[in-house]
């Protein structure tokens, strides 16, 4: 889908310009930009994510080794651990399940600024506002297969010169609520009502949300990006042969993942830090005590760990399996299934200078906890009839 | 931002590529590995010889 609507866009024609609509430079790093997706995809994504499918199935190798996310982690928190040193431990836990994603969130990130300073026509199509903008953002975040947290990155980078917030938020929520390996694996596993009411309400976050929540924003263009580097990868150079155009396109490439690494690697730190404090806050066990609890104060309770929780791809299921497996109810499953992917801490670290201050982002994370209540009741009430 | 801070950034990105494919030495993050090492070579022989600053800008 991706591919199609970049397809389409290169073949649209500028008026009353000069610049001719493509050029080798626009070609070479839309091929990239792809090429690096698939990379990403084919070399390690869809392997992780059938890895993970194995371990939800019960058919792993190594049960007793899943740690506190039901899945295999470096570095186990045990009981003993300090509240220091099992924070150390949960960072580490997951920076590591993040390695991939992260780094080529990076270069995903780099190859797409490169593009959209380059070729003007696409950086107005990220300027779009309103429902549009979300839904195009969402469209654009799909085929990423990444977590929020991962897709913050890669929208944040995309965006940083003159995306609007609405194609900002859009990537980040397409990519972590709509990736299809995580529906289909969520039908095989979960009551219908569970995943039916959790993309109802993803549909409703990046549909009417967003572009409320986008309106908001003080400032309509929020720069991430500004500077001397940057706008010097904007060059058109019709005399460079297919070569030199070439090592132009590496070589902005690769300023450019530098240029974002550079104010996001330090942010992803922070980002993480803080959802490592709320893991050893809220550990596995809480889960296990709150099962007899009123069901609504359970949806309240596991809307408000999930709000707060950032997970890598596709750890939102594993989580719903633990919830299974306790015994709880399909809206405990499906406010989890909502909250957890969705927008969170590590995004809001990440988003706060594109959305203009934290007051986005806090409405933003505020409306995911609601919403996951809303999930929950909804995947309880409709459970008799699906 | 000045390219010197782009080239710390790289230093940082290729600390955090280093520590991805420690553990998960998977094909993809080898191949970007590939492409990032002659680039940032090209890139710092540029900065050395003060190519960028002929050029009357950061790239060309």
């Amino acid at each position: 889908m991706f591919i199609a609507a970049a397809t389409r866009i290169f073949t649209l024609r500028f008026k009353a310009t000069n610049t001719p609509t493509v050029n080798k430079e626009n070609i070479i790093k839309a091929t990239m930009l792809a090429a690096f997706l698939l990379l990403f995809l084919l070399g390690s994504r869809f392997q992780a994510e059938a890895n993970k499918v194995v371990c939800l199935e019960e058919k792993c190798e190594k049960p007793h080794a899943h740690g506190e996310l039901n899945f295999h982690e470096q570095f186990p928190v045990e009981h003993q651990d300090s509240f220091g040193v099992a924070t150390v431990k949960s960072s580490a836990n997951f920076w590591i399940a993040n390695a991939s994603g992260m780094t080529f969130a990076l270069v995903i990130a780099g190859a797409g600024l490169s593009l959209v300073l380059s070729y003007k026509r696409i950086g107005s199509f990220l300027e779009t506002r309103g429902l549009k903008g979300a839904a195009l953002g969402s469209v654009i975040g799909m085929p990423l297969n990444m977590c929020a947290n991962c897709s913050a990155v890669a929208s944040v980078g995309i965006n940083a010169r003159s995306g609007s917030a609405e194609s900002t938020l859009g990537v980040i929520l397409g990519g972590a609520l709509f990736n299809f390996i995580g529906i289909a694996t969520m039908f095989t596993l979960f009551d219908p009502a569970v995943v039916v009411s959790r993309i109802v309400f993803s549909l409703m976050m990046i549909l009417i949300v967003v572009p409320l929540v986008s309106k908001t924003i003080v400032s309509r263009q929020q720069s991430v990006l500004n500077d001397k580097v940057a706008n010097a990868i904007s060059c058109y150079f019709p005399e460079k042969t297919f070569l030199q155009t070439m090592v132009k396109a590496f070589e902005d490439w690769l300023i450019l993942t530098g240029n974002l690494a550079i104010k996001l690697l330090p942010l992803m730190f922070l980002g993480t830090v803080l959802v490592a404090l709320f893991r050893v806050l809220f550990p596995n066990e809480v889960l296990e005590e709150i099962g007899h609890y009123n069901p609504l104060l359970v949806i309240v309770i596991i809307s408000f760990i999930g709000t707060f929780l950032s997970i890598p791809v596709l750890f939102e299921i594993l989580l719903g399996t633990v919830l299974l497996q306790l015994g709880f109810s399909n809206g405990a499953i499906a406010a989890m299934l909502f909250t957890a992917p969705s927008y969170g801490i590590f995004t809001m670290v990440l988003t706060r200078e594109k959305l203009g201050g934290y007051k986005v982002p806090i409405i933003l994370i505020a409306t995911t906890f609601l919403f996951g209540i809303g999930t929950g009741l909804l995947a309880d009430f409709l459970t008799p009839y699906l | 931002m000045t390219l010197q801070k782009s080239i710390i950034g790289i230093v940082l990105f290729a600390v955090q590529l280093g520590i991805a494919i420690y553990f998960n030495a998977s094909v993809d993050l080898k191949v970007v590995v590939a492409l990032a090492i002659p680039t940032l070579a090209y890139i710092l022989y540029k900065y050395f010889s003060k190519k960028y600053d002929q050029d009357a800008g950061p790239i060309k």
